[in-house]
């Protein structure tokens, strides 16, 4: 029987790689094209300077390998435009998220224990926000905001706050629904037990009810901040003089991307694995070296 | 919804995004629901009509200039700046990359606009479309936009564009005279030329020994050389029906039907000479010597030639006779905060220094032939780069002039694909 078992072993671990190579190809091709040079005939157009200070417009093709070079890596570190616009998008995306995680978890703890009567209609309202096409809203939200601002002079401009409010509308959503479900899915017995020991609401919902919802309200704000970071829709529609990291990339297509962008992608990629992997080691210690937590805890955050 | 008609949006670049517009454009439509003119439909996807209404409905604007925003100047037009100070600040909204840092930096170096202490802040912005949604929902506050023609002719039907008080922009003398009154600003008192582009053909001259000149001899070449390899034609409604309409020596934006008629039979003549029709990566393959014949951009050609240096194998033409020129322009929004530094802004790109850099970095020719003099051999003798005047007074900038052109071409053009 050995060597059949051997041989269905061997099937899975190729099927294993074969998923991890479609998952994970493309990022490495990123990476890897983030070494890239510019075509050799714009380095022969440009002499005398170094590769990664030509012009976008002249780059010529960077999507086939020209040669290796380190530079963009500075180069992208140094851009005037990427930069500010990739701490804009982090700051709003950690507004929105942060934001959205507190309405979310109010609405949540509302709606789980209310009758259908009064739940259904607002149930209605949260779904539809993710349900509508996000351009619809983006639309409906330029046209508010701009009358908003024109009759209450103290409504922001098209900017920074509005791309946040945007944002907003669609995270506290989504964020709602994750802590719901997992506030639901915890029972009510804990509590009870908390309130029969004299515990008051407030002191039931510190010691009983959010330390069971952190996994939960943990997973709503990183998802929360995903999609705000990297949303392009809402944000073009209303951010009237504000550079997001997407708008400048998407207008950057016109005349050429340059591996600027791919190094700095590469950045916040090793960033992203950096902080997963802290997590992972703090988790682990937490919990007094019991792995089982620390996958039940990433099993919950959807990792 | 009775009437139905194909969603084309204009756009010129990048193309890349264009299918994902036209959905966009359309989920608009269907979610709003509300009766829309045909001809923002078509040429605004839908977007720009929901900013209009909101803000016909919102402010109750009387009479139609003006559109949502308070519009300071725009309607009136003629107001002069002349003697107003310059404001400390300049919003600019631009395609990313599209300028040099320079310009920027010495612009603030002039001793005017370092004494009015102007700061420029710019946001940038992916397709004319969505210039057009933004300007059409108003609210943002950009001083300076970057619009192609087409986009151009829309803003000023719809008054979104303030009137240049050219005693502020002198220089604009060194633009040359035909780039100055065009078909999408008549009276050339709404835009200044930043840099244009025109099509053209390349072919491999080891297997097409013949010399071809106009856009016709291309087509005449397509049936004749497709055995020898792939060849390829500019995708996209507003370039093929357009192109084949030059080619026939007719207005490229005719409503005629005659001339659609004549343009579909020279289109469905050569479409078995035409392997493959794109628009968007025919650099890449080209560069590798793929493409035998094809059309081109000139910019796009220039690489493509310079790519295939070593082999010399491709020849890249100017088309003689009619063709197609497309052009961005820098205009100020009707409502712009700070059209004095505006206007400034404009005049200083317009210097012949700032030209020059300007060309340098980004690789478009700008019509101003004092810079073009000053610029090194391999820009200013490259006719890719520096396509003759003599060339470009036939070429024609092609506009979506109304919704039923858009759609007599749309027609053609969804045959001309589906036909081979």
């Amino acid at each position: 029987m050995a060597p059949k078992s051997n041989r269905s072993k061997t099937g899975f671990t190729l099927w294993a790689v074969v998923v991890f190579v479609f998952l994970y190809l493309p990022i490495a091709v990123m990476v890897l094209f983030a070494f890239n040079q510019p075509a050799p005939e714009a380095i022969a157009n440009n002499p005398g300077i170094s590769p990664c200070d030509i012009p976008a417009t002249q780059i010529g093709n960077v999507s086939v390998w020209n040669g290796f070079a380190t530079c963009w890596f500075n180069k992208g570190l140094h851009d005037p435009t990427y930069i500010p616009a990739i701490i804009t998008s982090a700051q709003i995306a950690f507004i929105a998220a942060a934001v959205s995680v507190i309405l979310g978890l109010m609405a949540a703890l509302a709606l789980a224990r209310m009758k259908p009567r009064g739940r259904i209609p607002f149930d209605i309202l949260v779904y539809l926000t993710l349900v509508v096409p996000e351009i619809v809203i983006a639309v409906a939200a330029l046209i508010f905001f701009v009358q908003a601002h024109n009759t209450l002079p103290i409504f922001p401009k098209l900017g920074f706050w509005t791309i946040v409010l945007g944002q907003i509308i669609f995270n506290s959503s989504l964020s709602m629904l994750i802590i719901r479900a997992r506030f639901v899915g915890m029972g009510d017995t804990l509590e009870e037990a908390s309130f029969d020991l004299g515990a008051g609401p407030l002191a039931t919902f510190r010691q009983v009810t959010f330390p069971r919802l952190i996994p939960a309200v943990l997973s709503a704000f990183l998802l929360s901040f995903t999609f705000s970071f990297d949303d392009y829709v809402l944000p073009a529609f209303t951010n009237g003089t504000t550079n997001t990291w997407p708008i400048v990339l998407y207008s950057a297509v016109r005349f050429g991307i340059t591996p600027a962008v791919n190094a700095l992608a590469t950045m916040m990629l090793l960033l992203t694995v950096g902080v997963i992997a802290l997590t992972v080691v703090i988790l682990r210690r937490s919990r007094g070296g019991s792995t089982d937590g620390v996958a039940k805890n990433f099993a919950a955050l959807g990792v | 919804m009775s009437q139905k008609e194909p969603n084309q949006i204009r756009i010129l670049a990048p193309r890349d995004v264009k299918p994902k517009l036209d959905y966009l454009a359309r989920e608009v439509q269907e979610a709003v629901g509300q009766p829309i003119s045909r001809r923002q439909a078509l040429s605004l996807g839908g977007l720009a009509v929901l900013g209009l209404s909101a803000a016909a409905c919102g402010t109750a604007s009387t009479g139609t200039g003006g559109g949502g925003s308070a519009a300071p100047s725009g309607s009136t037009g003629g107001t002069s700046l002349a003697g107003k100070p310059i404001e400390n600040m300049l919003e600019i909204f631009n395609w990313s990359e599209y300028d040099d840092p320079s310009t920027y930096e010495n612009f603030k170096k002039q001793s005017e606009i370092t004494a009015a202490g102007t700061q420029i802040h710019e946001t940038y912005y992916s397709s004319n479309d969505e210039l057009l949604a933004k300007m059409n929902a108003g609210g943002a506050g950009y001083d300076i936009i970057v619009p192609t023609q087409n986009a151009v002719a829309q803003l000023l039907q719809e008054n979104k564009l303030m009137k240049l008080d050219m005693s502020l922009i002198p220089n604009i003398s060194n633009i040359n005279a035909s780039f100055l009154k065009t078909n999408f600003d008549p009276t050339g008192e709404y835009h200044v030329a930043k840099d244009f582009g025109t099509t053209g053909f390349y072919y491999n001259n080891t297997i097409i020994t013949e010399k071809l000149e106009t856009m016709m001899d291309f087509y005449n070449a397509l049936p004749k050389y497709v055995s020898k390899g792939r060849t390829n034609v500019l995708d996209g409604a507003e370039e093929v029906v357009p192109l084949a309409l030059l080619a026939l020596g007719l207005d490229a934006n005719t409503d005629k039907d005659e001339d659609f008629a004549a343009a579909k039979d020279l289109l469905m003549k050569i479409r078995p000479g035409v392997t493959t029709i794109v628009a968007s990566d025919y650099i890449n393959d080209a560069s590798a010597g793929k493409i035998i014949l094809g059309q081109g951009w000139n910019g796009d050609m220039r690489r493509i030639v310079q790519a295939r240096k070593a082999q010399g194998d491709i020849t890249a033409i100017n088309p003689t006779g009619k063709s197609e020129i497309w052009a961005d322009s820098w205009c100020i929004p009707s409502d712009a905060p700070h059209p004095v530094a505006a206007h400034h802004w404009i005049n200083w790109l317009c210097t012949p220094t700032v030209a020059v850099k300007e060309m340098e970095y980004h690789n478009y020719p700008i019509p101003m032939q004092s810079a073009i003099d000053q610029l090194g051999p391999e820009l200013k003798d490259d006719p890719l780069f520096n396509v003759p005047t003599s060339l470009t007074d036939n070429y024609e900038y092609i506009l979506n002039v109304s919704p039923e052109v858009v759609q007599k071409r749309t027609k053609i053009y969804t045959d001309f694909k589906a036909a081979g």
